[in-house]
């Protein structure tokens, strides 16, 4: 029988066989791991977005009524705004950032192993220490920041304490720990053979040039990979807000995972908890969608011309 | 090879379940039962509750307690996931604005009733044991779903260095509000030493306050103001909020509060609070404030008398218009209806509750117990004692008139209200809100009070 | 490295296009754009490194210097100095006297104010407000006024505003003010009853005062100075410390430049000025009390006395036991009916310690007889373990009135703290000390190790089989299982969170380690897709030769696969550890009991507990919690570079 079976697939040498049989006895461990930790959870928090459930009996199936539920609920619109602002400000910001510090150390300079160190140090910090050196820093009286700008006689806002400036402090913030992405940048122009730059200086360009028509391009697939993998993550940020503001004040950092997690660990409504998680699902499947249908415009893969 | 690995996982598999487990060791003849207790003390009580269960194990070798820190803000919200997942210890806490939810909201009806276990063979009297006014915050829809393991009443704390410095008399039993407004007209200075009452103030540096004002966004703590002014905010069937939080008193009362802040700029505003590190406490410690109100009854004093140099006092609560009158802050425990050992429980319960956890407590809180609080000489304290006082003066907690009043009045009562003292709050209309609020309970008592009826 | 040594120089064998006139022009501008270059990492830098610098520093400093303006770099201490022969230290001031800082103590605060007497008031006026200009205050001899300029009629004019009535000030003349006015300390003034004169038609609020036996309407007009007196330090070294209630008011004196408030002792005709009035502790050496002290039950206690004992008034009472000679004892603690007591005639370090000093006592308890013991007290030099026994009582401290002949006013903001440099590890102390919910802080050190090594053996174990399988072995559906595996690895993991918890519930493994450890045995997209990568770039026919050799998988991935792929491996270790130590929301929602928390969480109770009050405490704990993953990150950097890049290019 299973021979038969295995034959059907091509499998047609015992040695063959055996190579796949141990195969999947290999890989068994993850693939269990797969469908119990992430395929059946995905399609039982599918099931439980359409149900109430509160752990305690079983889940009634309830319809649309959790969508309803979410789409007129002001807290889901005011976390939608708040981590779409979010990601819309730090996304670009740190990527930019990213970029300027890697070319800058791409030029040759001394000491690259040096620089690079301190840009990549506070990436490697919990958030949660971040969370509240960062907490102390933005103190409004007697903090880092503030005391910084009264010497040059700016009186500083309040931060996170203030509606206004949280969340634009948690974005600053945010470009604190960009040090993985300046390492990507970085090792993605060495990769830049010299010979493109010298093409270019022969044509006449200048600096502009060789950015425009060599760096950026020849770096375009690594921008693109991590600017999608820069969403994904400022989409499901939690713990800064959490440590730091609670989603305060007045809900000015109420991120999407945080009102997931309230509604999901502090008020128990499952089933509307995992509608919340499918709608970030598909609002992240459908960014990716957009950035990879974008990307033809702007992404230069070297198959291209080869 | 293979072998080697799988010795290797096997190990590991083993070892955990020792890593994760904790130890037990015990001298009982018969099985040990272990009581989970639902613990919210922290610092020094942390150490009393566990000399109390210690003492407790010693005389019961048969139970063991385990005590289950749950501590923060996220405690009350935790206690009802721990109902949802089936995993609430044998003791959970009791606490009159979130009784009444847990109960609701639990279809075993979260604790279950110790009248039988007061009234039975290893029973108590209440009245020995407890302040009857006490005893009866443990009531819940006619069942005894708890007792009490300390209390609190509301005070003022006074900065006695700043009443010194100014030689202002300290606030005595019959005071009023309007004596506590001359007293921070006259505590409040700006940045050039004029007082909240001379015509050159200027309210936009203040560098002393003369009163703080209760700014989170907890509704006791106003609730404890309103009754001062005759207040009461839901009616005694709990149905309706409409002629209660909106009357005419509780306009006045609120409108006076907020005064304190926007027209005669003696308090801080509920913005100022938040946006300055350590929020009232810190400004109270660092004599930026001379006076406040507070519920946290003795909890705060270790913290003052550990702060260098701060000199301070207790004084009662000032006279509203309708009198002298507050209301009371407890916590203690009931038995959950998912404990497996509720006669073991009880044993437990009784043990923190009565004399023998409360000679312990008291040390540092205000106990329940009417014997203990004597033989501690507590009752004529300059501290303890003006919180004792204040238990004659207790005004009827509202929360209890509906199971839904945590929800539909107190949370967002709470609320409103801090947006009264915040920036931009002297432009509301407080009547006008109020008149809203009231709509606003009003329906949504009437459509818990459906959905509940509907899904019995 | 040593052909990037000179910024200017390319090195030209690798370019086939080398046009040295080209370059030789640009060299100038290549210098101009390295110099900016390195200003710019300068500024990036600066940015990545100061905040931690300083969260450092602050995790050194003593609390009080934490957030200070300007921001102090080096950790200060105070500069103190001892009051008599007590074990209280008295902080040290800087002010600047007739040019010259000189050190003082403060034995005293006053304020003062401007009052006006209302029997010499007139001619006041009304002056619409937009008239009248803003005040500013002016020093008039002794006193000071809120001066305003008022224009009326093409003239201007000083006026003092003395209250406001609707849109119009009730203003005077400053010559009419200044003949009504006096200045006198705020105490002085408001110790009289309050009053409302009336002043042609104008009610004010006032007060009514004794002043030299004569009665006077004052109406305090402001505004409020506050002074400091101060005094040379060496006074308090003739500091004596009484109980304040045996102290009794005995009016005011002129002291050298200032005025000062004075004190006498029932039964003692000096003057004395009181330096500072607090609470203060009997305390006795923990030692000592376990040494002596026994429990007496209410029954064996006579009536309670108070008396001196070691000359700190302390409960006593006559001690009978159950069997022998009845003795004194003093009470240490005193409970309902089973008391702490020790024998008077063996009490040796009994002893008052100021109050202050004895913050973040432990509990501790001798027979279930609780008390608080402070560890580490340190009285000068020595340091030592004390138990709290008795009531805290309020003492003063107070010098001779003779003493203090130089003393003087100063304005509150002319004093600065005397410093000296000097780390202060107390944050991390208290830290190590402190227990949360019964857990001690290192607790989460060592949860958050075992976490670490749980993870690392799983994922180690887990990933080096499942992708040496996709490296190597061919089967039917590698490409679409090796496609999916990719997949998970961009799968945002919100989506799973709840059904997770829910399985771990049903396995009954909420508040376990399980749900934080078990699913690294199952292996991890990322890190099996790193190493398969890897195990592509090994040579087959190292193993091909192993196999012939009748080496089994195993065998092949034990003795080839993994000794040539040690940086991989180290790798997986060291982004595991990263991970697991760093890692949040998962042992956040799974954990509720402290005893388990790792680090993060840990961090984040101790922040919910602690964090309000005891920033430093707060600061030198996150500052710990840094400490692994920086060590590991210096020594290690080359794995999480590698690492990060093989995730970053393309993907």
């Amino acid at each position: 029988m299973f021979v038969r079976l295995a034959k059907r697939l091509g499998l047609n040498s015992p040695m063959a066989r055996r190579e796949a049989l141990t195969f999947y006895i290999l890989v068994l461990p993850w693939l269990f791991g797969f469908l119990a930790f992430l395929a059946y959870p995905m399609l039982r928090s599918l099931y439980l977005s359409f149900t109430s459930y509160d752990l305690l009996s079983p889940p009634v199936w309830t319809g649309f009524r959790n969508l309803e539920r979410v789409f007129s609920d002001p807290d889901f619109w005011k976390s939608l705004r708040v981590t779409t602002i979010y990601a819309v400000f730090s996304v670009p910001t740190g990527t930019v950032l990213a970029m300027a510090v890697a070319m800058v150390l791409s030029q040759r300079l001394r000491g690259i192993n040096f620089w690079r160190t301190i840009f990549f140090v506070p990436s490697v910090l919990s958030s949660i220490a971040v969370a509240i050196l960062w907490l102390n820093i933005f103190r409004p009286e007697g903090g880092l920041i503030n005391t910084a700008l009264a010497a040059i006689g700016i009186k500083g806002p309040g931060w996170v304490l203030s509606e206004q400036w949280a969340l634009p402090a948690l974005i600053v913030m945010s470009w604190w720990t960009i040090g993985g992405q300046i390492v990507i940048y970085l090792a993605g122009l060495k990769g830049i053979p010299q010979v493109m730059y010298e093409a270019v200086e022969i044509d006449g360009g200048g600096s502009w040039a060789r950015f425009r028509y060599v760096t950026l391009p020849m770096l375009s697939p690594t921008i693109f990979f991590n600017v999608v993998l820069a969403i994904i993550g400022a989409l499901q940020v939690f713990d800064a807000g959490w440590v730091m503001t609670r989603g305060g004040p007045n809900k000015a950092t109420y991120f999407y995972m945080i009102n997931l997690y309230e509604r999901a660990f502090q008020f128990i409504q499952m089933g509307y908890a995992s509608a919340l998680a499918w709608l970030l699902f598909l609002i992240i499947m459908l960014i990716t969608l957009l950035v990879i249908r974008s990307s033809a415009v702007w992404v230069y893969y070297e198959s291209e011309v080869r | 090879m293979k072998r080697k690995l799988f010795t290797v996982l096997g190990v590991v598999a083993l070892l955990v379940p020792f890593a994760v487990l904790p130890a037990q060791a015990q001298e009982c003849e018969g099985e040990v039962v272990t009581i989970r207790v639902d613990d919210w003390s922290s610092g020094d009580r942390e150490e009393y509750m566990n000399q109390v269960i210690e003492a407790f194990e010693a005389e019961n070798p048969c139970i063991d307690v385990e005590r289950v820190p749950n501590i923060g803000d996220d405690q009350w919200t935790r206690r009802l996931t721990w109902l949802a997942a089936g995993t609430a210890p044998d003791l959970l806490t009791i606490e009159p604005s979130w009784t009444p939810l847990y109960v609701e909201s639990s279809t075993d009806g979260a604790y279950i009733d110790l009248l039988p276990f007061v009234e039975g063979e290893s029973g108590l009297d209440p009245e020995a044991e407890f302040y009857p006014g006490i005893y009866d915050q443990g009531f819940y829809d006619g069942k005894l779903v708890g007792l009490t393991k300390d209390y609190s009443t509301m005070a003022f704390y006074i900065n006695t260095a700043l009443f010194d410095a100014a030689g202002i008399a300290y606030p005595e039993e019959g005071w009023t509000w309007d004596d506590a407004l001359d007293i921070a007209l006259e505590l409040t200075l700006d940045a050039n030493g004029n007082n909240a009452s001379s015509p050159d103030f200027d309210p936009d540096n203040i560098v002393q306050w003369g009163m703080d004002i209760v700014n989170d966004p907890w509704w006791r703590g106003f609730l404890g103001y309103v009754k001062g002014w005759g207040v009461t905010t839901i009616s005694d069937d709990g149905t309706t909020t409409q002629g209660y939080i909106n009357s005419d008193a509780a306009v006045e009362a609120l409108e006076f509060y907020r005064s304190l802040i926007f027209e005669h700029h003696v308090a801080p505003s509920a913005t100022t609070i938040g946006a300055t590190e350590g929020g009232r406490l810190q400004m109270f410690q660092d004599g930026q404030t001379a006076m406040g109100m507070t519920y946290h009854g003795p909890w705060w004093q270790d913290v003052f008398n550990e702060t260098p140099g701060l000199a301070w006092g207790v004084v009662p609560v000032p006279a509203g218009p309708a009198g002298h009158a507050s209301v009371v802050m407890l916590q203690g425990w009931g038995i959950t209806a998912q404990s497996q050992h509720p006669a073991e429980a009880w044993e437990v319960l009784k043990w923190l509750t009565t004399e023998p956890g409360q000679r312990v407590f008291a040390l540092k809180a205000l106990s329940p117990s009417p014997a203990v609080s004597e033989e501690m000489q507590r009752v004529n304290d300059p501290y303890w004692g003006v919180f004792i006082a204040e238990t004659d003066y207790l005004a009827a907690l509202d929360n209890l008139n509906s199971p839904f009043y945590a929800t539909c009045v107190d949370t967002p009562a709470g609320q409103l209200v801090v947006r009264f003292l915040s920036e931009g709050g002297d432009e509301l209309d407080i009547r006008a809100e109020l008149d809203q609020f009231a709509a606003d309970a009003d329906a949504c008592l009437a459509e818990s009070a459906e959905e509940a009826a509907a899904g019995s | 490295m040593t052909t990037e040594q000179t910024s200017a120089t390319i090195t030209p064998a690798r370019s086939a296009f080398s046009f040295e006139n080209v370059r030789r022009t640009k060299t100038w501008q290549r210098g101009l754009r390295h110099l900016f270059s390195y200003l710019f990492l300068i500024a990036g830098s600066s940015f990545m490194l100061v905040p931690l610098l300083w969260m450092f520093s602050a995790s050194l400093k003593p609390q009080w210097q934490i957030f200070t303006t300007p921001i102090m770099w080096i950790p200060q201490h105070w500069e103190e100095v001892r009051a008599g022969a007590t074990n209280r230290m008295i902080p040290l001031w800087v002010t600047e006297v007739d040019g010259e800082t000189q050190k003082v103590i403060i034995i005293g605060v006053r304020r003062y104010t401007t009052a006006l007497d209302a029997a010499n008031l007139r001619n006041l006026q009304s002056a619409p407000s937009d008239e009248v200009g803003d005040a500013a205050a002016m020093p008039v001899g002794d006193l000071l006024f809120n001066v305003r300029p008022w224009t009326t009629g093409g003239v201007t004019r000083d006026v003092v505003a003395l209250a406001r009535d609707g849109d119009d000030l009730i203003v005077a003349a400053l010559e009419d003010v200044q003949a009504a006015a006096m200045r006198l300390p705020l105490d002085e003034l408001n110790s009289g009853d309050r009053i409302s004169p009336v002043v042609e038609d104008v009610e004010f609020r006032g007060r009514e005062v004794e002043i030299d036996g004569a009665t006077l309407q004052l109406i305090p007009i402001g505004p409020e100075t506050e002074l400091n007196v101060v005094s040379a330090p060496d006074v308090a070294a003739g500091a004596l410390l009484v109980p304040t209630e045996r102290l009794s008011s005995a009016g005011f004196a002129e002291v050298g430049e200032t005025e000062i408030a004075l004190s006498r002792i029932e039964g003692d005709a000096t003057d004395y000025v009181v330096l500072i009035s607090e609470q203060w502790q009997p305390v006795i050496d923990e030692e000592e009390v376990d040494a002596k002290a026994f429990v007496a039950a209410r029954g064996q206690l006579g009536e309670r006395r108070e008396e001196a004992v070691n000359g700190v008034t302390m409960q006593t009472a006559r001690y009978t036991p159950d069997e022998g000679a009845s003795l004194d004892v003093v009470v240490l603690v005193s409970g309902t009916d089973r008391s702490l007591v020790m024998p008077v005639d063996q009490v040796e370090s009994l002893r008052l310690a100021q109050a202050g000093g004895l913050t973040s006592a432990r509990g501790d308890s001798y027979e279930r007889i609780p008390y608080r013991v402070l560890d580490g007290f340190s009285e000068g030099e020595e340091t030592s373990s004390v138990a709290l026994v008795g009531d805290p009582r309020d003492m003063s401290l107070i010098v001779a009135r003779d003493a203090v002949d130089s003393a003087f006013d100063v304005s509150p903001t002319d004093l600065e703290r005397a410093l000296h440099p000097q780390l202060s590890f107390d944050g991390f102390r208290e830290v190590l000390q402190t227990k949360i919910a019964e857990t001690r802080f290192t607790k989460f050190f060592v949860n958050s190790f075992i976490l670490v090594f749980l993870n690392i053996v799983g994922h180690v174990l887990s990933c080096v089989i499942v992708a040496y399988a996709f490296a190597r072995l061919r089967a039917p559906g590698k490409n679409f299982l090796f496609i999916i595996l990719l997949g998970t690895m961009m799968l945002p993991f919100p989506v799973t969170l709840v059904p997770v918890y829910e399985i771990f519930r049903d396995l009954g493994m909420i508040n376990t380690w399980w749900p934080l450890f078990m699913r690294a045995f199952f292996g991890n997209a990322f890190l099996i897709f790193m190493l398969r990568q890897f195990f592509a770039s090994i040579p087959r026919e190292l193993e091909e030769a192993a196999r012939i050799d009748g080496a089994g998988v195993a065998q092949i991935i034990w003795r080839i696969i993994v000794p040539l792929s040690k940086p991989a491996i180290a790798t997986v270790v060291i982004f595991t550890f990263w991970w697991t130590w760093n890692s949040f929301l998962e042992p956040f929602i799974f954990l509720s009991s402290p005893e388990l928390f790792p680090v993060s969480v840990g961090l984040n109770f101790f922040k919910d507990q602690y964090g309000a009050v005891y920033y430093d405490r707060l600061i030198s704990a996150s500052v710990m919690s840094m400490i692994p993953m920086l060590v590991i990150f210096f020594f290690a950097q080359r794995y999480f570079i590698e690492g990060i890049q093989l995730t970053g290019i393309k993907g």
